[in-house]
């Protein structure tokens, strides 16, 4: 290798840092849309006094009639949103029974009648959380037959984590029927006492504010006795969001529906904090080739899935092709992964898809977190601006180009060092109760160009300028209004800018630029207890014009001369396209709910329409939820997934206009086994099929793209999950798949990506003292490659071309590394700093990421994957 | 039709080629270091205007491979070239060209194309009569020994360009077998073995007339380590009459151009007749110099002048390094070095230099 050649190397490296890895958290709970939020939960008083909601109606639920057979018992924990006027405005089952018990103590809740939050002597609306017992009476102890003389509670409220005691927390005790209520407030020793308490089951509630999760417990007070209680918090679920969103949950629409919450995915080893990254560590989705930020769900595509950013599709995901996601994770409320079988709310696509979601800024006072790091630095800060507006700002730069010109190699000349940059801006407004405005401005961009002074050895068109960038804008409004109790809209519409550019000398030059719009508008509503309805329109508009100029536009999958022993542009024929076009991709769906207990359908269709290629698709869905005993549910589904071609396939200066999309047809089932309240199994299983797939036309010639393709998918999904409780987390999943595709009369043949086994471990400990540690590791097969059997002279040129063997008949070694973590906390009085170092592939693997022949074919070695990678990081919250 | 997979197909290309430039190809043969027998090159000469690289419908050209060696003991003499001619598809078909009849056939639902050529099983070149075997527009032909092939262009020749494919063999019976995944290759081979192709542009239109660039319009210069940056004027000994190895020194000596040290590097340098580029739509053309040696290791391969590039002393320079091998073999070590150059339209020309270290 020459000198150059290593120093390109180096920064090759470097600029394509930290591919992420992350765990997942699969369930199978809600997946509706964001309704509209409520005000955070008071949090441990700063300079305004927080009083916290006392309850001063207490409504007893119906026992459920088999539970009460069956001497069941439940606790049911729920999230309750509890209004200015102390009445209940939503309420939701964080932690179910069971048995009936979840529908009882929600219909419960909602007629209990509070003393409302105040924030110094104003009604505030709070959410609080209320854990609502069924005991068997008969099991409580039998009343006194007189007045019983009273007894004493005593109670201390220490950190879990270093046992110090916890001042100024307050602590809500209530007697069994909620007639009783009474509040304190934690000493400077983190202590509360009560006297004089009747005789009987008391329940005990711990706000832990901003720094530690709530706590509860039950005691029973004996006549004249003195019982102590200690509470120990642990920290928050989610300690760096800065408010928690209350949602109303709805039943599952999808078979299979993974979410991760941002608690962990900031800190998974590997992923620098990137919560995208850690999708791709989620059952089901292979590792992505090097330097290559994309999703491979289920054996599909890259651009089979879908990422949408609070609804609507996102243009680029990721910096520098994988480097870091374009949004501020810290902005984010949490991630939905639906690897297939998914709600007819989405549509184009026929893998999978991920919907981000943006939380919503803080209402109690003014947050912000900076992080600084070997690459990049970020800042977030968002807060109350008025009682009814919020607003978050952040911003994201990398420093990277600030030394790149020492490190670029001799005969590159540097003309714009690589530099990325992202921000993002969120107003909430709430003109009513009903009614929840939403403005968002985001927008990233990437950019670098370097001059070669001469060209490659192994392709003389590569010379010149080697330029890249992206950037995108976009202007996001949407209204989130509740029309009823039973009905709730929604509306979007957003604007945006897309511009595209990289130019690779005289080989290659792609420039692509349009506005973006979409439009999208859904209806929810119940038509009965057991039968909801979702309705939708959503429209795609995009104009704009590209430049083209390059070889002769091929199939992207399947197609061996396209990794880095491809044959080189000089051996190529080149073409010059250019045009303006317009793609409009309106589209309708409609969406039935229906409980016949114990089994919940969910029954759906949509109709897309793509004007670029003139046709209509219809893609009628069915999935179902069977809740086989307590702790265990069965999930099906089945549905058509329809998707457009690619733009330069349908191009008609590039492709073929005449094409239809690719219609796939998914099925999956699944079980989740609830072993414990905190440890869980699932198991899915799936098959795609997919029919009128695009592909090339043979030796590439008119009409240059046709529906004369096949795939087919298959494979399990085992997970294993410890949720996030106490110290520890963690989460095994192993998936095995076959991807094969099939073109025209030819045999079947692995995909591209085919990655049959897939294990990953992750694992984090809380040590005490603010210390965190954690580790992912990961155990993948490696990718199928096209071997080269030959070569030939091209006397035209001087180059030599490649001979291929049988397509995608070889496969890269197993892939395996380990990523370490190790984080420390420092808590202050009114903000925290964290110093963090992520290490990635710890024992240095040398990983083959492809093959790399000599300039005539002959010899070969293997390119590796990123070596052991340090990543020291500085961050302080306020 | 999706917008969204266009900038991920770009940084997917992107990606590549960043991962191409920086893989760890430090064990991999370098291209311009000359190991064994290898091809550099093809000329056309038209037959009758021997400077012109583009025939017209109805004329004959001359094709002749440049093949070398790292010594001077290596010859073709015994090598044997098969070659198929045909007409160059309007597309481009990915992967190696593949004649437009062949493409019409199987286009036209003909699964056997081959076949319908004609050739439906192995053929050598012991099997054609007379060396030539012809269907239409496509012809095969065999040629003995380090000769140019005569091939004819059809005054019926419709296409743009002509397109030829077949092997070399170094020691070796030369076949086309249209079962063989590379269609081609060798029998009873004891060397080296090449795949082969190229086209030539027909000259249909007096706008696409374009001759052969000449290195005879070039000066060559070696930078010892203890000279100028620019160094001496490098002499070309005539092919026959190279030393031996055993006369390197005397015959360096003779010709004004003494052995050197293998310690430190050398600057080679070219200049070019700046009129000596044709012009294309009124520009200069671009031409494109590569550059091999058998011992030591080049900077890099190529120098390219392009039509905009700034004269420097009235001519076009280029500059790269050679570093001598840090052990010679034996006394006295013979480096041949090679030139060609391109004018990206089919144009070829080619030349070699030694140096004799010690």
């Amino acid at each position: 290798m020459s000198p150059g050649a290593r120093h390109l190397a180096l920064w090759a490296a470097l600029s394509l840092w930290w591919p992420g890895v992350a765990p997942l958290s699969a369930q199978s709970g809600p997946s509706a849309p964001s309704p509209p939020a409520a005000p955070a939960a008071p949090a441990v008083p700063k300079k305004p006094v927080l009083t916290p909601p006392r309850l001063l109606k207490f409504h007893e639920a119906t026992y459920p009639e088999a539970a009460l057979a069956a001497s069941a018992t439940g606790r049911v924990l729920l999230e309750v949103v509890v209004g200015p006027d102390g009445r209940v405005r939503e309420a939701a089952v964080v932690e179910p029974a069971g048995q009936g018990f979840d529908e009882a103590a929600l219909a419960a809740v909602k007629l209990f009648v509070f003393e409302p939050a105040k924030q110094d002597d104003k009604p505030i609306s709070a959410r609080i959380r209320y854990p609502y017992v069924f005991e068997i009476r008969a099991e409580a102890p039998p009343p006194e037959p007189e007045a019983p003389p009273p007894g004493k509670l005593e109670g201390r409220v220490h950190a879990l984590e270093d046992d110090a005691p916890l001042p100024q927390l307050a602590v809500t005790v209530s007697n069994e029927d909620g007639s009783k209520v009474i509040n304190v407030v934690t000493d400077r020793d983190g202590r509360f006492a009560l006297g004089e308490l009747e005789p009987g089951l008391y329940f005990m509630h711990v706000e832990g504010g901003a720094d530690y999760e709530d706590s509860d417990q039950k005691e029973w007070i004996k006549p004249d006795k003195l019982t102590e209680v200690l509470f120990r918090l642990d920290e928050p679920l989610d300690p760096e969001a800065f408010v928690a969103v209350a949602r109303i949950a709805a039943p599952p629409r999808e078979v299979t529906r993974r979410s991760i919450g941002k608690a962990q995915v900031t800190r998974i080893p590997g992923t620098r904090g990137d919560a995208l990254r850690t999708v791709e560590l989620m059952p089901g989705v292979a590792r992505p080739p090097l330097g290559a930020g994309v999703l491979i769900v289920r054996g599909s595509a890259p651009a089979d899935t879908q990422t949408l950013f609070e609804g609507l599709p996102v243009p680029i995901l990721y910096h520098f092709g994988g480097l870091t996601s374009f949004i501020n994770s810290r902005l984010l409320e949490g991630i939905e992964f639906y690897p297939g079988n998914f709600s007819v709310r989405y549509g184009r696509r026929q893998g999978g898809v991920v919907e981000v979601r943006a939380a919503d800024p803080a209402t109690d006072a003014l947050h912000g977190v900076a992080d600084a790091n070997l690459i990049d630095a970020s800042v977030l800060a968002h807060g109350p601006v008025t009682e009814d507006v919020e607003v978050a700002l952040a911003a994201r730069r990398s420093y990277f180009d600030f030394v790149f010109e020492n490190l670029a190699p001799s005969g590159i000349s540097t003309i714009a060092a690589p530099v990325y940059y992202d921000y993002q801006a969120i107003v909430n407004y709430r003109p009513s109760d009903q009614d929840k405005l939403r403005l968002m401005v985001f927008g990233s961009g990437d950019e670098f160009a370097l001059l070669f002074d001469e060209p490659s050895d192994t392709d003389s068109s590569i010379a010149g300028d080697l330029d890249f960038g992206t950037q995108f804008h976009r202007v996001h409004g949407s209204w989130r209004r509740h029309l009823s109790d039973d009905v709730d809209q929604d509306v979007d519409i957003a604007v945006g800018t897309i511009n595209v550019d990289f130019g690779l000398g005289e080989a290659f030059d792609f420039n692509l630029s349009g506005t973006d719009i979409y439009g999208r508008t859904e209806w929810r509503g119940r038509l009965t207890e057991n039968v909801r309805l979702i309705g939708g329109l959503d429209v795609f508009v995009f104009p704009g014009d590209f430049l083209y100029s390059g070889p002769p536009v091929q199939e992207t999958e399947g197609n061996p001369d396209r990794g880095p022993s491809a044959t080189s542009f000089a051996n190529r024929d080149r073409i010059t396209e250019s045009s303006e076009f317009t793609i409009l991709q309106p589209a309708i769906y409609l969406e039935s709910d229906l409980n016949v207990d114990p089994v919940r359908f969910v029954l759906g269709s949509r109709i897309d329409y793509y004007k670029e290629i003139q046709e209509y698709t219809f893609d009628p869905r069915l999935t179902a939820h069977y809740s086989l005993i307590e702790g265990t549910t069965l999930r099906g589904g089945v549905g058509m997934f329809s998707q457009p071609p690619q733009f330069q396939e349908s191009s008609p200066q590039l492709g073929n206009p005449r094409l239809d999309p690719t219609r796939t047809v998914h099925v999956g089932a699944g079980i989740d086994q609830e072993i414990t309240e905190t440890f869980t199994l699932g198991l899915d299983g799936f098959y795609k099929h997919m029919f009128e797939r695009i592909v090339g036309t043979e030796f590439g010639q008119a009409p240059f793209f046709t529906n004369d393709g096949e795939g087919r998918i298959y494979g399990l999904e085992f997970s294993a999950k410890l949720f996030p409780k106490g110290r520890f987390f963690g989460y095994v999943s192993y998936t095995f798949s076959r991807s094969e595709r099939k073109e025209r009369a030819e045999e079947w043949r692995l995909f591209d990506y085919d990655q049959p086994h897939i294990l990953t471990t992750v694992a984090m400990y809380r040590l005490g003292r603010g210390w965190e540690a954690g580790a992912t590791f990961r155990l993948v097969s490696g990718n199928p490659e096209t071997p080269i059997i030959g070569s030939s002279f091209d006397a035209s040129t001087g180059l030599y071309s490649p001979i291929y063997g049988r397509l995608n008949s070889v496969r890269t070694p197993t892939f395996d590394r380990l990523d370490i973590r190790i984080e420390k906390l420092w808590r202050f009085a009114a903000w925290k700093l964290a110093l963090y170092l992520d290490i990635q592939n710890v024992y240095n693997a040398t990983n083959a990421e492809g093959t790399i022949y000599d300039f005539e074919y002959r010899e070969k070695t293997e390119i590796h994957g990123l070596p052991f990678i340090p990543n020291l990081g500085l961050r302080g919250e306020m | 039709m999706r917008v969204r997979s266009s900038p991920l197909e770009a940084l997917t290309l992107a990606t590549l080629v960043l991962l191409t430039l920086a893989a760890c190809d430090e064990d991999l043969p370098r291209a311009t270091e000359i190991a064994r027998m290898r091809l550099l090159g093809a000329k056309v000469e038209v037959v009758g205007d021997e400077t012109r690289a583009t025939p017209k419908p109805g004329e004959a050209i001359d094709l002749s491979f440049v093949s070398v060696h790292p010594t001077l003991a290596g010859t073709s003499a015994n090598a044997q070239t098969l070659l198929v001619s045909c007409t160059q598809p309007t597309r481009y078909t990915g992967g190696l060209p593949v004649c437009q009849e062949f493409l019409d056939i199987a286009l036209g639902g003909e699964v056997d194309a081959m076949g319908a050529l004609g050739i439906a099983s192995k053929l050598r070149c012991l099997d054609l009569s007379e060396g030539v075997y012809e269907v239409g527009t496509v012809s095969i032909r065999c040629i003995d020994g380090d000769r140019s092939a005569r091939i004819d262009v059809s005054p019926a020749f419709a296409g743009a360009e002509m397109l030829y494919r077949g092997v070399v063999c170094e020691r070796g019976q030369a076949y086309i077998d249209p079962f063989d995944p590379s269609f081609f290759g060798c029998d009873d081979n004891d060397g080296e073995s090449f795949l082969v192709h190229g086209t030539v542009t027909i000259q249909h239109d007096a706008n696409l007339e374009n001759h052969n660039p000449d290195l005879d319009r070039a000066t060559f210069y070696l930078g010892t380590p203890e000279t100028s940056a620019l160094g001496r004027a490098w002499p070309l000994l005539a092919t026959d009459e190279l030393p031996a190895e055993h006369d390197c020194v005397a015959a360096s000596e003779a010709a004004g151009f003494p052995a050197q040290r293998n310690d430190g590097d050398y600057k080679i340098t070219v200049h070019y007749d700046p009129s000596a580029r044709e012009l294309v739509d009124g520009m200069p053309e671009d031409v494109e110099f590569s550059m091999f040696a058998t011992a030591g290791e080049l900077e890099r391969r190529f120098v390219v002048f392009e039509s905009m590039d700034e004269l420097k002393d009235g001519v076009l320079e280029g500059t790269l390094n050679w570093t001598p091998p840090k052990e010679i073999e034996g006394r006295i070590q013979l480096v041949r070095f090679f030139f060609t150059v391109l004018d990206r339209r089919g144009g070829f020309d080619w030349t070699s230099r030694v140096l004799c270290l010690r």
